[in-house]
Parts: structure tokens; sequence; C-alpha cells
């Protein structure tokens, strides 16, 4: 022990002297995150598949080998050729690559550098940073507790809420609740103290800042809506009150309604929600084609996690991810002129919990594609192994169901069920007595 | 708004501050701290290679009756790995431990790897195991867990098969004969050894922290001769660039 003392002082002295930020830090002092968002670049280094090292053979982590530091290097080094800074990083295992955030002096630049690292061969890939958005309407008036049986059980807006009615929620609950399946809710931060809430999170991460866990509105609301607990004697019950949901703040509010998130912000949440093997992924935004989310969610398909996307009737090919190849489309407020692929759910006057514990009046294809989040927990509970392209399958009006022309389709949550169960699962007391 | 460019090699390195080197459970240190460089190289299409070179001092006293002194150990390889599917990689190399005053210590090894992302394990096959005139095995188990922030926890579990000496390959200078007596020529020996304990990332900076053990019965004939405490506590400090 005499042997390690000196030894030991150095290692201390050692880490005091880098005691200092490893990275350049934020924007300028002021300036929003949207602005920020504007002005950065995303830049891909590859990452070599892990592998033997000598100097890691009691149990240190392959990710941990030099490599990791020669491309921090490598990205220090772009940054100042191109006039850039450094400003964070991540790494994207599902991608093989770890990603760089640098900082260009403006918006124009930053397409303009991009477009140059793009050509650098140490690059892998290179892309502007954008910004999304969720597609929701600021809450309204507290919603009025309305006499049902669930009421009486518990749940006192049951009958507010439109999926009472339109999906047969109780008889839907009689076959699945959900029990286990992972929802990530990639979204603004979550009240995980709300009374409808409570214990329904499995996880909770911000990808947004190092502000630790955020209460917000549209996050609340979307969580909500998939997963609020049945029975508490307070509120609204979740589509699947017994799905475990991650709550991973990629999103931060504007304002009482509104959200924004960037490809980077994004493309951290899709990482860890793949890493923690989620089931459902509900990505209720909107934005423009991104080819690094792009990547992230293919793999996401690939690996069997179904991901539910809000359709926006505002943007032409109704938005990115809904846009994207194997992403379920959600309309919440048809009709429009959607492509046949978009699945139409209800998504007006949806009572959900707010941020301050009270309960509102929310609306939007937010919402609606957090019900389908939880219709597909609910299949899923049910059939582990459902694929995206099963799960699609199941929800799908049957042919001659609906008009040729509907826009876009209502999913029938019984129907689907009944093709998941094998047996009629609504109103077929009724049904038997008519018989 | 993104375009790929073409595979491009990587070139990194580390250094290290060790209180112990520890190898296979055995401590080629002497018990004392050390320091260690690594040089490496990963290609564009799976190939790998690189060296490490760390300063040794072997515990034994040569015939002499003088301390062997500590010399420089340098251990290049080269490996190919190549993925299975998105969470399983595979790979087999070649490694040669070279040692700069005991150089009859020096040996060869081939290695094939199964990785998932938290697990890493390998088989190696040794030929004349730091000189001893018997070939070897070495399965270590290798795993990672993250923890909170920039915090892993880290293990290591290893079982080394040493063979029986070949007749007629005993001879002063390749080997003790004394040291061979204690090993018991007719006798194959296992060796475990365990290795637990936590790292932290920061600043460019990796420091470990872990428990190291080995199985008692390799205290006596132990190769390379004296293997130092069973147990011990090792520190690993490192920058990589």
């Amino acid at each position: 022990m005499k042997r390690l003392r000196p030894w030991t002082l150095l290692m201390i002295a050692w880490l005091a002297a880098v005691a200092m930020p490893a990275l350049a830090g934020g924007g300028e002092p002021g300036e929003s995150a949207d602005s920020l968002a504007h002005r950065q670049v995303l830049v891909m280094l590859r990452v070599p598949a892990a592998h033997y090292r000598p100097d890691a053979n009691y149990g240190d982590d392959y990710a941990h080998a030099p490599g990791r530091s020669a491309r921090h290097r490598v990205a220090r080094e772009l940054a100042r050729v191109h006039g850039l800074s450094l400003h964070d990083e991540w790494p994207m295992p599902a991608l093989g690559v770890d990603c760089f955030v640098l900082d260009a002096p403006d918006a124009a630049s930053a397409t303009r550098e991009a477009l140059a690292l793009a050509s650098d061969p140490r690059v892998e890939s290179a892309q502007a940073m954008q910004l999304f958005h969720a597609l929701a309407t600021p809450a309204s008036a507290t919603p009025a507790p309305a006499a049902s049986p669930r009421a009486a059980t518990g749940d006192p807006l049951y009958a507010a809420q439109p999926a009472a009615a339109t999906w047969h929620l109780d008889e839907l609950h009689a076959q699945s609740t959900g029990r286990g399946v992972r929802v990530a809710v990639i979204d603004s931060g979550v009240a995980l103290d709300h009374p409808d809430l409570r214990g329904q999170i499995a996880v909770a991460r911000n990808f947004v800042d190092d502000a630790g866990n955020v209460a917000e509105a549209h996050g609340t609301a979307v969580a909500g809506i998939i997963a609020a607990r049945g029975g508490n004697g307070v509120g609204i019950v979740g589509i699947a009150p017994q799905a475990r949901l991650l709550a991973l703040r990629a999103c931060w509010q504007r304002d009482a309604g509104s959200a924004a998130c960037s490809s980077f912000t994004l493309a951290r949440a899709l990482q860890f929600a793949i890493d923690a093997r989620a089931q459902v992924l509900n990505l209720s935004l909107s934005g423009p084609d991104d080819r690094l989310l792009s990547r992230l969610l293919d793999v996401a398909l690939r690996r069997g996690i179904s991901v539910v996307g809000a359709f926006d009737a505002q943007a032409r090919d109704g938005g990115f991810p809904a846009s994207h190849p194997g992403v379920l489309a959600i309309d919440g407020l048809g009709p429009t002129m959607a492509p046949r692929t978009v699945l139409h759910a209800p998504g007006a006057g949806i009572p959900a919990p707010l941020p301050d514990g009270g309960w509102g009046l929310v609306s939007g294809a937010s919402f609606a594609t957090a019900q389908v989040s939880g219709l597909a927990a609910l299949l899923l509970q049910r059939r582990p192994g459902l694929a995206p392209s099963q799960l699609l399958a199941l929800l799908e009006p049957a042919p001659g169901v609906v008009l040729a022309l509907e826009r876009p389709r209502a999913i029938d949550a019984c129907a689907a069920m009944q093709r998941s169960a094998g047996h009629c699962v609504c109103a077929c007391a009724a049904a038997s007595a008519a018989r | 708004m993104l375009f790929v460019a073409p595979a491009w090699a990587q070139g990194s390195g580390s250094a290290a501050w060790l209180s112990d080197d520890r190898y296979h459970g055995a401590s080629l240190s002497d018990g004392a701290p050390t320091a260690q460089l690594t040089l490496a190289w990963d290609g564009a299409g799976g190939w790998y290679a690189g060296s490490q070179f760390t300063r040794v001092r072997f515990a034994y006293r040569a015939s002499n009756g003088r301390d062997a002194g500590a010399e420089l150990e340098a251990a290049p390889y080269l490996g190919y790995v190549r993925a299975l599917g998105p969470r399983l990689r595979v790979e087999a190399g070649a490694q040669y431990t070279w040692f700069s005053h005991t150089s009859r210590y020096a040996y060869p090894e081939l290695y094939a790897g199964l990785s998932g992302d938290r697990l890493h394990a390998r088989l190696a096959w040794i030929h004349d195991y730091f000189g001893m005139p018997a070939d070897a095995w070495y399965a270590e188990l290798n795993g990672d867990r993250p923890l909170r922030g920039p915090w892993r926890a880290l293990a290591h579990v290893g079982l080394l098969r040493q063979g029986t000496l070949r007749q007629g390959t005993l001879q002063p200078g390749r080997l003790q004969l004394s040291a061979a007596s204690a090993y018991g020529v007719e006798t194959q020996r296992w060796r475990y050894d365990f290795a637990a304990g936590l790292g932290v990332a920061w600043a460019g900076f990796d420091l470990q922290a872990t428990w190291t053990t080995r199985s008692a019965d390799a205290d006596t004939g132990c190769v390379p001769w004296q293997c130092g405490a069973r147990d011990a506590w090792v520190f690993r400090l490192s920058r990589s660039w």
C-alpha cells in the first residue's frame, strides 16, 4: 500500500487538472432553443464494430475503447476547419455512428457547411438540424364528470372519453389492458406525479437539457391518454392502463399548447427506446423528412417495434414521421384528402391530464395518435410477437366496411380486437340475444 | 439533406496508469503500479490491428539470484470482426506477446470471440504459455452495464487450462526445472480468475476500480512462477486520444 500512495496522489491531481467542460457549451445568452437548432449541423462519424483489445480484458466496456476519443478529436478538427464549434455528442449504436452537434454562426452557414462536411471522407453523413412540432391545440375547459357505470367505479371522466363510446373501451378492457407492454412516449415532459400517471412510468429521461424531469402539457396529455391509471377515483382511464410508459422528453414546450423538438433530441430518444426494447413508439409530432430519424425508424421497425405517428393535414406529404414507410399514420380531425394509408381515430375533445394535476379537453392528431398507441398496446398484450405490418393489418378496416372514398378510414377497435382474439368482443350479449 | 461518404480507417491510442498489471489472475508487475500504452487501428472493412506496450516486472529471481528487473512487454495483435446481426458480432485474430529481457517467455496466441452489446466472450489458444513447453486455453467472459450518468459496472470471469508439459522439452534456460517440478509434469492445471468493479468516463479520461481474485490452487507452480497476491484491488486511469 505504501507504494500506491504517491501514485494515488498523482491520480487525484491529474483528475483535478482536467476538471473542465468537455464541450463548448450552449448557444448565445438568451438564445431560444428553436433559434439555436436552426444554425446547427449534425455530423455522424462511423464507429467500427466492437472487438477485442488487449487492454480491455478485465470487463472494460468495448464502447469505451479509445476510438471514442479519436472520433471526438476528429469532430473538433472538423469544427475548426469549417468555422463551427462542437456543441454536443451522443453515441447512436443502432446506426453504428457517433453523432456530433456543431454550431454554425447562422442558418445559412449551417446549410452550407453540412454540404461541405458530407464530402469529407472521415464523415459518414451530415445534415442540417431540423425542427419538429407537436400536433395539438391548447387544452380547453375542464371536462365535466358524467354518469356512467365506470364513473361509479372510479374514473369520473370516463364517459367524456371518445373511446368509451366509439371504441367500446370497457369491452376492450375485458380482453386486454396492455399489461406490461412497453410504450415509448417521445414527446415533451410528463408530469410523473399526476394522480392519473403516478406509478405508470417505467422510465423517464430528459434528452433536451439537464433540467431533470420537467412537467409539460403535451407530453402529459399524450401519456395520460395512453396509460392513465384506471379505477383510482379520479380523472380518466388510459386506453392501455396497465402498459408501462417510457417518458422520453425530446421536445420542449413553447407555450401552453405547442411543443418543438429537434432532429438530435428525437434521435437520442429513439436510440434510447430501441435500446430499452420498447414495443410501441408514439410520435405525436410532425416536421420535414429527416434522414437520421428515418434510419433510426427503419432500425426500430426491423426490430419489430411498432411506430405510430401523427398525420399532419397542413403538410403536403402528411408530415414526417407519418409519411415514413411502415409508420402507422393517424389523423384525428378528418375528413381530409389524406392518402389511403392514413387511419382515423377520435381526436377532438379528449379529456386528458394536465401538468398542474388537473384535467382538460385536448384536440388534435397528437391525441388520436396516442389513442392508437394505446390500442396497439392492447393488441400486443394478446399477441406479443405482433410485427408492425401485422398490427397495421389488424387495425385496417375490413374491405367493404368503409366507403371506398372515405378519407381517412376510421379504425374499428372492436373489429381489430376481435380479429386478434378470434371471437366476438363488443356488444356480444346484444348480438346473442338478437339471434 | 444527407450524404453518405465511404468508410474511413480510424487510428487511436490510450495511455494508462495501473496500480497492478493483472493478467489471467496473476500480477505481471510484482504487485506494483505500472504504465501502459496502447495504439489501435480500425480499418473500413472489419480489420483491426494494434499493439499494447506495458512495463512489467516478474517476481521470480534468475538462477544467478539477481532480480529480473523491469522490462517491456509488447503485444501486437491483428483481427477481423464481422456483424452477425444488429446485436451480435463474431471475430477472430492473433496476438504475439513478447518481453524485452525474458524473451523466452514470449508466446503467440490465436483467438475467436463472440460479442453482444454488453457481453463479450473470447476463447484463446496459447502456444507455450510464458515459455512453458505446454499449450494453454483461456476462455473469458466480459460484461459491462451502464449505470447512472458516466458510471458503468464491469465484470470479468476467465478460465485458464494449462496442458501437460511436452516430454523431453525441459532444459535449463528455457524453463526452471524447480518450477517445472512444482508445476507437475504429468498434470493439467486449471485456474479461474474473476474481477468486478466500477468504471467512470469523464472528459476523455476513464477510471476503473476492480476487485480481482483467482482460484486458490494456483499459488503453487503458478505461471509465470510467482503470481502475486490472490486478491487485489486494481485501479486503472487512462486517457485516450
